[in-house]
């Protein structure tokens, strides 16, 4: 009851208009930026952040979850209509997608990417209003101790769930929590490794940071890669079925809905994960397996509606313990932390106005989707034709204006560019840049509960707390995880490498 | 190690980064010879790069104030910076070894490296000139050079990008979101001139 009326409070004060706008502007832009592919969800949120600096924290947040869920949905846009992948997680979109629009069947792959979005989003975030709230108030009783094992336990589980590169995933995340040792010391206010700079007192700023590396570092590599003739793809007619169409759909729709929820709470999975999973769940439940791959719709469908649900899902850690499990929740992240709120369950205690507001706002996203979706649906399919000198010249611009517009520096703009330089280094030789990220937005909470909790009952806080112990125990597993598993890998191919194949008849091998 | 770090936290920015620099280039002229580790070169020199900052770090660390009565059993400032080395250490040497047993993919073939280059240094000398000329003019005309570069060739886009950018920010960032972007002193003196 407490919490339908926390969120019936939130809704009104969603209700306003410049909220509103701000959803509908988020959103509006978000899809924009997401049918371009090179532009990941991530760097589009990050685009959008110095316009939250004067914005009240709400109205800010409406407008980044907004971008965020029509990044979200129109990253699939090209890899329907051009057959690439605007996101990592819409690759799945394109095994059914692009062959449906290459049958003239474009516009029902659309329709139902976009309905599929919308149900996603929808069921997401009902995920996320239920488990968010008594995780938090379960939360609140956690000590210095417990929130320290519990940020080692996001970290650890965000560097190894992230590939096969794991190491380099590891690599990453120290990366980032030595970059925030830089500055002032939080505790007792002494000067580290500032090098005589006063601009490095307060340490790098966020900002900079990010907008360099999820943005200028992406432009770098494209830039390397950057071709001056016209690309010119293959054009589809489309036509859009009716709407009940799409009610056929449905338990696909939900069922790759749980998985993209489930997948976005886990930190450090992704939304990359998240689809492949559902895409690979339908195709095994599907009648139509046969047709998977070859432009089944269901697989269009699993696909959508995990990449959106798993918004909803990733935001459950951020909101009710401050662990951001994706890169785009990092960025949202800061943006709450640039305005004084330190996202975690105090903030359901002290600013629950805000907490209940951005779940509305999340609701009102995904029916903003719907909504803008289905009316620019024309309009989205050109944008991913948009000419890349005019589209690279204004993410740099962005980039400039948006790091100088923090702090009104230009050192800042300096700091930027440098971050735009190791993100494109990092990118090239296979460092992921989210964990340096995510390092960056926690180095700080990690270092002062560590050293409050050393404080309280020295090194012995860490093991006589079951549920730090817990949290550092499952830490270590999560980090010894894959040696097991590159151990198993590797002694498979051993052993298929010592047993001949059928095929092959014995004594037949030349060394 | 307090006397090394000492004088490593005296050392300025540019020849911190000489020092880094340096420290990179050993690690790629002891890769090249080894066939097995060389297509990994690009990988070795950002590990390289990470190690440096965490020796560096380390050492700068013996010169933070330690315990004192005023902080009572607070944990010093160095506490933190040294847990991240110690976990760097292990974490470097897992890195290492696939790269060192050629089991990881080989770095990517370098792009158009000029490309980027031009692009950088457009960027480095537009932020160079917002304090001469401003943020507007010296915005308007890396538009109108970076776009020439990528290949637009269309007078009506190079002149309404960079005017309809210069109107955008002007009404949005320094009026709408009190962004106090930079007019430059040439600009400032010559208003000084015809005022």
């Amino acid at each position: 009851m407490e919490l339908l009326r926390n969120l019936f409070d939130g809704t009104v004060l969603i209700m306003g208009l410049t909220p509103m706008l701000m959803i509908f502007i988020g959103v509006a832009v978000g899809i924009i930026l997401g049918t371009i592919p090179g532009i990941s969800t991530s760097m589009a949120v990050a685009l959008m952040l110095p316009f939250t600096f004067r914005l009240d924290p709400l109205s800010g947040m409406a407008l980044l979850l907004g971008c965020y869920k029509g990044g979200n949905y129109s990253g699939c846009i090209p890899a329907v209509t051009i057959n690439t992948p605007g996101t990592p997680s819409s690759v799945p979109t394109l095994f059914d997608g692009y062959p449906m629009a290459k049958s003239g069947r474009g516009g029902e792959a659309l329709g139902i990417l976009l309905w599929s979005s919308f149900v996603g989003g929808i069921f997401g975030t009902i995920v996320l209003v239920l488990f968010a709230t008594p995780m938090a108030r379960w939360a609140l009783n956690f000590w210095s101790a417990e929130y320290f094992a519990l940020c080692v336990l996001g970290l650890a589980s965000v560097a190894t769930l992230g590939g096969k590169h794991w190491q380099k995933a590891l690599i990453a995340v120290l990366f980032g929590l030595l970059l925030n040792t830089m500055g002032t010391d939080p505790l007792l206010g002494s000067q580290r490794y500032t090098f005589g700079l006063i601009r490095l007192f307060d340490g790098f700023h966020m900002m900079p940071i990010l907008i360099g590396l999820f943005a200028l570092g992406e432009l770098f590599h494209n830039l390397e890669n950057y071709k001056t003739s016209d690309q010119k793809h293959e054009k589809h007619t489309y036509t859009y079925p009716k709407l009940l169409y799409y009610w056929k759909l449905k338990w696909e729709m939900l069922r790759a809905s749980v998985v993209g929820t489930l997948v976005g709470i886990l930190p450090g999975a992704g939304s990359a994960i998240a689809s492949f999973l559902a895409y690979d769940l339908e195709k095994r439940v599907s009648k139509n397996s046969a047709n998977f791959g070859k432009g089944a719709p269901e697989g269009v469908a699993a696909s959508g509606a995990s990449d959106s649900a798993n918004t909803g899902g990733s935001l459950v850690p951020m909101l009710a313990l401050g662990i951001p499990g994706a890169p785009t929740v990092a960025v949202l992240m800061s943006a709450l932390m640039i305005h004084g709120i330190n996202p975690g369950p105090e903030m359901f205690r002290d600013q629950p106005a805000l907490v209940y507001g951005m779940f509305a706002a999340m609701f009102l996203s995904s029916i903003f989707v719907l909504i803008i979706g289905w009316a620019g649906l024309r309009i989205w399919v050109r944008t991913t034709n948009v000419k890349k000198p005019i589209l690279y010249t204004f993410i740099f611009l962005f980039t400039i204006i948006g790091s100088f517009a923090i702090r009104n520096s230009i050192f800042d703009v300096g700091v930027c560019i440098a971050f735009g330089l190791i993100g494109w280094m990092f990118k090239r030789f296979g460092y992921p840049v989210a964990p340096v990220v995510l390092g960056v937005v926690l180095g700080r909470i990690m270092e002062m509960n560590f050293r409050r909790a050393i404080m309280r009952d020295g090194a012995a806080s860490f093991y006589t707390r079951p549920l730090a112990l817990i949290f550092l125990l499952l830490a270590v597993a999560a980090i010894v995880y894959p040696f097991i598993q590159q151990y198993r890998a590797e002694r498979k191919a051993r052993l298929a490498a010592a047993i001949p194949s059928e095929d092959e008849p014995p004594g037949d091998k030349q060394e | 190690m307090a006397g090394m770090g000492r004088w490593l936290a005296g050392v300025s920015w540019p020849w911190q980064f000489v020092m880094l620099a340096g420290f990179v280039g050993i690690v790629f002229l002891i890769a090249t010879p080894f066939k097995r580790i060389r297509p990994f070169r690009g990988q070795l020199m950002v590990l390289a790069a990470i190690t440096w900052m965490g020796i560096l770090f380390y050492l700068i660390s013996f010169t933070f104030p330690g315990r004192s009565i005023f902080t009572g059993n607070m944990p010093p400032a160095y506490t933190i910076p040294r847990v991240w080395v110690y976990a760097l250490i292990p974490t470097v040497i897992l890195t290492l070894i696939p790269i060192v047993r050629g089991k990881n993919d080989p770095d990517p073939k370098w792009g158009n490296l000029k490309l980027v280059g031009i692009v950088l240094t457009l960027l480095v000398l537009n932020v160079g000139l917002f304090q001469y000329i401003g943020y507007y003019i010296s915005s308007a005309l890396f538009i109108v050079a970076l776009m020439w570069l990528l290949g637009c060739r269309s007078k009506v886009e190079l002149l309404a990008v960079p005017a309809g950018w210069v109107v955008f920010t002007y009404f949005v960032f320094a009026q709408l979101l009190n962004v106090r972007l930079p007019v430059g002193s040439l600009v400032t003196n010559l208003m000084g001139v015809f005022a």
